[in-house]
């Protein structure tokens, strides 16, 4: 039984070596990540939700058609410059002052996450570019960022055959594919936002084209000398 | 509470529905936020059955659970440590939890509870690699695995021949999906079960651990001499 304690602490204090290393460069690339993930959802979230109260007092603003316009219009704050800019003469909105000043203090808060979001996505992309410089010559950092989120790492990513890369993202449609081979086989996953294409078919094409790309590129950073 | 059949494990019935309890080592809850119960200086930690495949196989009528007090068992695929917790409440003081998991992250949490737990150690280390931390691992009467891996059975054999005692026994937590997706979960039971047999293990039992997990199966075997 003193056998097994002493044990016990050894190996503990191994564990708490290891986990100590455990934590590197693309750990934190990984969070970064995440927080941006979660980032993009909770302001598209938010400025819906401000949207629908602002146009409790000036509806006219849900003609203008994306969230950045209508951010940017209602930071202006004065309820008459808003309507004046928006080309109207009067408004169908409620007169009440109240929640007002609440409001636009909620718009204040959405333009500081915008804010901290581009400031983030610029700290990734200069991590990513660290971690993997030649990837990043042939796609957008920030697609890199979620394909290596999404493997675990580049030493993952590097030992992937290039049609794995390709269906990155579309794990579901693949296994529904293997399952039932009635369902048609994914041609892309989250690769197919990194490339322009007028349809599906040219769309698979280059996403297959890219893929292959990057499988050598991450070979070359993972393997090759610095 | 009562006492089930497999000692350490209590149970209590609500109506039709069986709950699985285990008698807390350390007298308290753990940081898994299940539910306990007092009964005089004893704290009972209720164990999940859908959140533990060992819980889901006693509930399943497991019939004989070689995790017994005093018996040291050797843990693959800890994770974060919520079945090993209960495992270790039922060796209790005398026996020894050897937790092995890949991924640090899970195991930073495995690792704060083995702190508080006198009898379990976390360790990070892949399984698949034997050699590594075959010094530092005694023989052991209990083999528990549950690995999501493709290779998941040849592992386990690997670490029964090298760990387990003679007559010792091994349980196996297949995860038929990550076998093999396109096969039906049965098929693929049966073809890890063939695989241990041809290693030279005897199976006692195979049980089927729906409706706590979908398309999983505990299988229960034992070393020959």
């Amino acid at each position: 039984m003193k056998d097994l304690q002493t044990l016990r602490k050894e190996l503990m204090e191994e564990t708490r070596k290891k986990l100590k290393k455990s934590i590197g460069e693309e750990a934190v690339l990984f969070q970064e990540y995440h927080a941006l993930d979660e980032l993009s959802k909770t302001i598209n979230k938010l400025s819906v939700k401000l949207t629908e109260w602002f146009s409790s007092y000036v509806p006219e603003i849900t003609k203008l058609e994306t969230q950045e316009e209508i951010l940017k219009l209602i930071l202006l704050k004065d309820k008459r410059t808003i309507i004046n800019e928006l080309g109207e003469k009067e408004t169908i909105g409620s007169e009440t002052k109240k929640g007002y000043e609440e409001a636009l203090e909620l718009a204040e808060h959405i333009k500081g996450l915008i804010g901290y979001k581009e400031k983030l996505e610029g700290k990734i992309s200069e991590l990513t570019k660290e971690i993997a410089p030649h990837t990043c010559e042939v796609v957008n950092p920030i697609v890199l960022a979620h394909l290596l989120t999404k493997v675990g790492g580049l030493s993952k990513l590097a030992r992937m055959p290039s049609t794995a890369i390709q269906l990155i993202g579309a794990e579901k449609a693949l296994f529904r594919h293997l399952r039932d081979k009635k369902n048609n086989p994914p041609k892309y996953g989250l690769l197919s936002g990194a490339v322009d294409a007028k349809d599906n078919k040219e769309k698979a094409k280059k996403t297959k084209q890219l893929a292959s790309k990057i499988a050598i590129a991450a070979r070359r950073d993972y393997y090759g000398s610095k | 509470m009562e006492a089930s059949k497999h000692p350490g494990v209590y149970i209590t019935w609500d109506g039709k529905r069986q709950r699985l309890y285990t008698l807390s080592l350390d007298g308290k809850q753990s940081k898994f936020e299940e539910e306990t119960v007092k009964e005089g200086d004893k704290v009972y930690r209720e164990w999940d059955s859908r959140r533990s495949k060992l819980g889901a196989a006693i509930k399943n009528k497991l019939k004989y659970l070689p995790i017994r007090p005093g018996k040291t068992v050797l843990y693959l695929g800890a994770a974060n440590g919520y079945t090993p917790s209960f495992v270790s409440d039922i060796v209790g003081d005398k026996g020894f939890v050897f937790c092995i998991d890949f991924a640090a992250l899970p195991l930073r949490d495995l690792y704060f509870l083995a702190q508080s737990r006198g009898n379990m150690a976390a360790m990070l280390y892949d399984a698949n690699k034997v050699e590594e931390y075959k010094e530092k691992v005694g023989f052991v009467d209990v083999v528990y695995q549950d690995i999501a891996q493709r290779n998941q059975t040849q592992i386990f054999i690997k670490n029964m021949d090298r760990f387990l005692k003679p007559r010792g026994y091994g349980l196996l937590a297949v995860k038929s999906r990550s076998i093999d997706v396109a096969k039906r979960p049965r098929e693929v039971y049966n073809e890890q079960k063939d695989m241990i047999i041809t290693a030279g293990y005897e199976v006692l039992e195979m049980i089927d651990l729906g409706p706590h997990e979908r398309d999983h199966a505990m299988i229960i075997c034992r070393k020959k001499n």
